[in-house]
């Protein structure tokens, strides 16, 4: 399987039915395809190695899982093939509010718990490896724990990989105030399945990830850094931002492509 | 309320931070007194310690985040709507926002679907037939 991969967006359907060289695999968001598309889905299938991503399940909310939620992940899973499926390390609702986004846990015994089973849980339906993913928060909840001790501990117990978003950890470090090479450094490297990145943005010191800047250098060092130290299967760039510039996305990848090859020199061409 | 009942009806930790994030009168109670948001939403005991230790600042910039979020989607599939109301668009929509919290993989239309209602319910503004239509058929997929 090549490495270097996009997260698909439909904007880019018609330049990614042309093969474009950089492009070895595709992310696929679960929940654009819970209404229908299983023909496109089954089409990149033939065409590109698929991962399957999802926004919604919010596996840190204490309780059962959703299961109409849950039965339309597996199914999408399953048209698409996904050599693996991934989720947040994060809660989306609870059962009051569909909060609609992204929110940190609380990094507590009871919380990683409730983590792992739901972990286990999406694993076994979807019959898929799973890999979960660090989100980025203005909110630090706390806890009785570090986040790499949770994360570390939580891939170990549910056997799953770490999708490590580089642009997350660059952006919490930044707004948190922290190293994020030691951060890296904690995490267990054997974990750290797929990278996500894409260029942060910045507005009056305080750091966002608003999907639509090209990567700047300093975080370009931390992908190379994560890539030395880990032997990482997948890395996707995540644009949902002016997609029409195609030809700044294909400079990323290319971008992306020349580290990648130096840390697996076997892929290159 | 006895103490084995209060205990049963009890929320989590988690449960209590989407309630944060989600209620600007609670976060204004807990501005004023951690200790009394906590109490007025029965958190579970074993969690107040850490709950009353949450910063409200960050607890505001990610409520903020959310809406934000919301909006941003919101604004872009009735750009008419937005555009007609001019400067009072994003007020309006975080008036809206704050009390209505849209649920499903189809929020996004379902949010606008809904401050469109808001709009014409409050007879604020009458938006275009055609947005209309068009985030009511997306809601239905």
């Amino acid at each position: 399987m090549r490495r270097l991969g996009l997260g698909y967006r439909k904007q880019l359907g018609q330049w990614l039915a042309r093969r474009p060289a950089g492009v070895g695999n595709l992310e696929i968001t679960a929940e654009h395809f819970f209404s229908g598309g299983e023909s496109l889905l089954r089409e990149l299938a033939k065409d590109y190695d698929l991962f399957v991503h999802g926004l919604g399940l919010s596996l840190g909310t204490p309780g059962p899982l959703c299961e109409s939620t849950l039965e339309q992940f597996a199914r999408v899973a399953e048209i698409a093939e996904a050599k693996w499926v991934s989720e947040h390390v994060a809660f989306s609702r609870t059962a009051d509010v569909d909060l609609g986004h992204l929110n940190p846990l609380p990094r507590t015994e009871e919380s990683l718990s409730n983590m792992i089973e739901h972990t286990i849980e999406v694993s076994q339906r979807c019959q898929r490896p799973m890999v979960l993913e660090n989100i980025t928060a203005s909110l630090d909840v706390g806890g009785t724990m570090e986040e790499t001790e949770f994360l570390n501990r939580l891939c170990d117990s549910a056997n799953c990989g770490l999708l490590m978003d580089v642009t997350n950890l660059f952006i919490n470090s930044k707004n948190h105030g922290y190293d994020p090479a030691a951060w890296v450094r904690r995490i267990d490297a054997s974990r750290i399945t797929q990278l996500h990145v894409v260029g942060y943005s910045e507005h009056a010191g305080v750091y966002h990830d608003h999907h639509s800047n090209r990567i700047q250098d300093d975080l370009m060092e931390l992908i190379e850094f994560v890539l030395e130290y880990a032997d990482v299967q997948a890395v996707t760039l995540e644009r949902d931002e002016r997609l029409e510039a195609v030809d700044e996305i294909e400079a990323e990848l290319d971008r992306l492509n020349g580290v990648i090859n130096r840390y697996f020199p076997e892929q290159a061409g | 309320m006895n103490d084995s009942l209060k205990d049963h009806c009890s929320v989590d930790l988690t449960t209590a931070i989407g309630r944060l994030l989600s209620d600007a009168g609670l976060r204004t109670v807990f501005r004023g007194s951690p200790n009394v948001a906590a109490e007025m939403i029965n958190l579970d005991t074993k969690d107040v310690a850490m709950f009353i230790q949450l910063d409200i600042s960050q607890i505001e910039d990610q409520a903020a985040t959310l809406l934000n979020k919301r909006w941003n989607e919101v604004r872009s599939l009735i750009p008419k709507t937005v555009q007609d109301l001019g400067e009072e668009a994003h007020d309006l929509f975080m008036f809206y926002a704050n009390q209505n919290w849209p649920e499903g993989h189809r929020r996004h239309p379902l949010d606008a679907f809904q401050f469109l209602q808001f709009l014409i319910g409050n007879k604020i503004h009458r938006p275009s037939g055609m947005e209309l239509k068009r985030v009511r058929w997306m809601k239905s997929l």
